[in-house]
């Protein structure tokens, strides 16, 4: 009898904190989504159909879970896309020129954390903004996308590389959803579990009182785009991959989705807030959105315009809360 | 919740009439009803002899009533003709603006207040005493007969007093009624005519200067919480024993000049001094938070490096700023993070590290200084200032320091809590370690330090004993009274030849 009552406390308890968690109103929101959609378009909620949102969202998810890294601590990385298109450039260039394809990604790994380092270096040293500084590394880096290919698309990769991106497992799973899921765990555990997560949290939380106890700050926020950066480069060598073919072009607007997913996760943009879980979730959400979308053949001028209205409520949602508490 | 019940008083026209009490005595609501800010849930208004409803600042504005507020709102990249004539600027339409009569204008005014600058000079590039008379001459040209001023002294360097009171006396001189907002009673009793005292909400007394001595306000102010400052023995020193911390001859820019201080184990020392004595500074140079130029701190005979607050932390200080919204919390965090965020290495097991070590960090600390959350996961935003301040602390405790910088550590917390966090301060220099504090409460510093060293200017120009020295002692060494001011107002002629 004792033991029941213990069981349903705690049970009451695990689900009391499911519906007070932050990430609660996006699983709401993506589970209505996928009711209605299910329900509205018949081909919706098939197995083929959810692997491949779930393949179409990875690339941007991984860029969304860098760019979290970098709002946790109060920043912002609107260069992402253009590293994206960058690091899938230059790792074609370097595998169709003869460089071994694991080698070829590690450099490219490398080259998107410098794009990652030169924005934290100028925001943590030179003190510029945010905003302005990624602004300028976004024109940057996608400029010279365009110059290192004079506009023309890299063609003939490897069959190795493009596996990453094609190959379904079994048939069935997608490889660039492993990665995706493979990152967010990571990701989780170092968030939670590590000292640099706490410090991500903090900084972004009260960036002074954080170098008052003793945090570097500098090198968080550093290590934070470094990172996101990095992320970067992963997705865009994977949608390198899942295309066959790359063109300085891809990627082009990402960081509008990107960005957006991040905030309809629960994070906020003044720092200290926000979760993989969430993130994921939001990413999921503009994923399904737009397979809703050409589902129902309403057709891609809307994916924009829904995006955007995604984003406002988001951000009005999270004021709200903010006034509530 | 009441924040003013049943106040009625008169304000003679042209008149000074000063509004005193305690901090949380209803001084700044009242403002507020007075100018339209907030709404009264009863009672009136007169204004010459007829009632007024007054719903907005800019109905007050038009009836003659102008304010300026403690912080006051201007727009520092204009010029100081541009923000007297800010209100214009609103209502100019696409009229093309003719300066130069303005500028006139406003070169006049400023001359008859006192202040040399051109009218044409960007607000940023004038101290804040000089902005303050800006907005004084905004609310003149606004047509404004009765002035409100909520605290102007306070933010006003000492230089700058004189200049403040000349400034009323001219304003008097031209017709103008003004209400005058302090705590500070030297100044009131130097320039009101009347005084009204508010205590937690209601009045307590309104008369002529001439009916009351300063003490009677005093006492009228803090009512029956009244006392007399607690003093306590300073501990037993044995002879020849050495400091726990020692600085010497340390100088920061132009905020602190030479400064050398011995602080020894189980002592609290108290650092007095108004706004821009260097106190505050002294705390963030140690923390490594100022660049030093000049001078040595030894901690146990041993010279330390404190040039950033990791190297302060291993050298076994720690510090607690007076902001603990914007410099000392996280408030969106728990109080287990807060408490375990300047430790996090340690608890660590290699950077890896789950909840359990902060939980229980966390539930130490709550238990130990009896911090009121619910749990070690409750936000610190949603504690009471009292408990904010305890987790601030704890947070410092866990470091095992062995000297505590506090800057005004029962900033803004209840009775209750100050006394508290007194009881915890008493403890943690039982253990042999040490603190350095500083309060915006004389008596408070007096009763809880062991000896008070006043600051003056950036320099350290007096040591007492706690024990044996008065308010009046202090506040005449920490106001620049007295001959080491003029000592080094000589120093300072001879530095300008």
């Amino acid at each position: 009898m004792r033991n029941s009552d213990g069981a349903l406390v705690s049970a009451r308890r695990i689900v009391m904190r499911v519906v007070h968690a932050r990430e609660a109103g996006v699983a709401l929101a993506l589970v209505v989504l996928m009711v209605v959609l299910s329900v509205s378009a018949k081909n919706f909620l098939t197995v083929r159909n959810i692997f491949s949102i779930l393949r179409a969202v990875s690339f941007e998810g991984i860029a969304a879970l860098g760019i979290l890294l970098v709002m946790v601590t109060g920043g912002l990385d609107l260069s992402l896309a253009s590293n994206m298109a960058l690091s899938g450039i230059l790792v074609s260039l370097l595998m169709v020129s003869g460089v071994p394809v694991f080698a070829a990604m590690l450099v490219t790994l490398i080259a998107g954390m410098s794009i990652g380092a030169v924005n934290g270096l100028f925001i943590t040293k030179v003190r510029l903004g945010p905003i302005i500084t990624t602004l300028g590394m976004m024109s940057v880096v996608r400029g010279l996308a365009f110059i290192v290919t004079k506009g023309l698309p890299v063609v003939n990769l490897p069959v190795g590389f493009v596996t990453l991106g094609q190959h379904l497992i079994g048939g069935i799973v997608p490889v660039p959803i492993l990665f995706f899921l493979g990152v967010a765990v990571l990701l989780h555990l170092v968030l939670r579990y590590t000292v640099f997560g706490y410090h991500l949290f903090a900084t972004g939380g009260n960036e002074l009182a954080s170098q008052y106890s003793g945090v570097q700050v500098a090198k968080v926020k550093l290590l934070a785009y470094v990172l996101s950066g990095m992320l970067g480069a992963l997705g865009g060598m994977l949608l390198i991959a899942r295309l066959g073919v790359a063109q300085p072009s891809i990627a082009v607007g990402y960081e509008l989705g990107i960005i957006a997913a991040v905030i309809i996760g629960g994070t906020s943009l003044n720092g200290g807030i926000g979760s993989v879980l969430g993130t994921v979730l939001g990413v999921l959400i503009i994923g399904v959105i737009r397979n809703g979308l050409v589902l129902a053949n309403i057709g891609g001028y809307y994916i924009q315009f829904a995006n955007g209205l995604l984003i406002l409520a988001a951000v009005v949602i999270n004021r709200l809360r903010g006034v509530q508490d | 919740m009441e924040a003013l019940k049943g106040v009625s008083f008169g304000v003679g026209e042209n008149s000074v009439h000063a509004l005193v009490g305690e901090n949380g005595a209803g001084k700044s609501t009242l403002i507020k009803v007075c100018c339209g800010i907030e709404r009264r849930d009863a009672g009136e208004i007169r204004w010459k002899g007829k009632p007024v409803d007054v719903r907005s600042p800019l109905e007050a504005g038009r009836l003659g009533i102008g304010v300026v507020h403690q912080q006051f709102p201007q727009c520092l990249n204009l010029t100081i003709a541009q923000n007297i004539y800010l209100a214009e600027l609103c209502r100019t339409t696409i009229k093309p603006l003719i300066w130069r009569e303005r500028n006139a204008r406003a070169h006049d005014l400023l001359r008859q207040f006192g202040l040399g600058a051109a009218p044409e000079t960007r607000l940023g590039e004038l101290s804040i005493g000089e902005r303050q008379v800006v907005e004084i001459c905004k609310a003149v040209t606004m047509n404004a007969e009765l002035i409100i001023m909520d605290e102007p002294t306070s933010s006003l360097a000492l230089r700058e007093l004189e200049s403040f009171f000349d400034l009323i006396e001219r304003l008097r001189q031209r017709g103008m009624t003004m209400i005058y907002v302090s705590h500070r009673l030297d100044e009131v009793f130097r320039i009101a005519d009347r005084i009204t005292v508010l205590r937690d909400g209601a009045e307590v007394f309104t008369g002529k200067r001439s009916e009351v001595s300063p003490s009677e306000v005093a006492t009228l102010m803090v009512g029956c919480k009244f006392q007399e400052v607690e003093r306590r023995p300073p501990p037993e020193r044995k002879r020849l024993e050495e400091p726990l911390f020692a600085i010497e001859e340390l100088s920061v820019g132009e905020s602190l000049r030479d400064i050398s201080l011995e602080v020894f184990p189980g002592e609290i020392v108290g650092l007095a001094g108004l706004q821009g004595s260097g106190t505050s500074e002294l705390m963030k140079s140690l923390f490594g938070l100022l660049r030093r130029n000049a001078g040595h701190v030894m901690m146990r005979g041993e010279e330390v490096r404190l040039r950033n607050p990791l190297e302060a932390i291993a050298a076994g200080l720690a510090y607690m700023p007076a902001d603990r919204y914007t410099e000392g919390l996280n408030t969106i965090m728990s109080v287990g993070e807060n408490i375990a965020l300047a430790v996090l290495q340690e608890l660590s097991r290699r950077g890896v590290m789950g909840r359990t070590p902060i939980r229980r960090i966390g539930e130490e600390y709550i238990d130990k200084l009896d911090i009121k959350a619910r749990s070690v996961w409750q936000q610190v935003e949603y504690l009471s200032g009292g408990n904010q301040q305890k987790v601030g602390l704890a947070k410092w405790l866990a470091t095992g320091p062995s000297l505590l910088l506090l800057d005004d550590p029962t900033r803004g917390v209840d009775v209750g809590a100050k006394a508290e966090i007194h009881r915890i301060l008493r403890n943690i220099v039982g253990e042999g370690r040490a603190c350095v504090m500083t309060s915006s409460e004389l008596p408070e510093l007096i009763s809880i330090t062991d000896r008070i060293i006043t600051m003056y200017k950036g320099q350290i120009n007096g040591c007492f004993r706690s024990d044996q020295v008065s308010q009046e002692e202090i506040m005449h060494a920490i106001s620049g009274a007295g001959e080491v001011a003029e000592v080094r107002m000589g120093k300072e002629a001879e530095d300008a030849k």
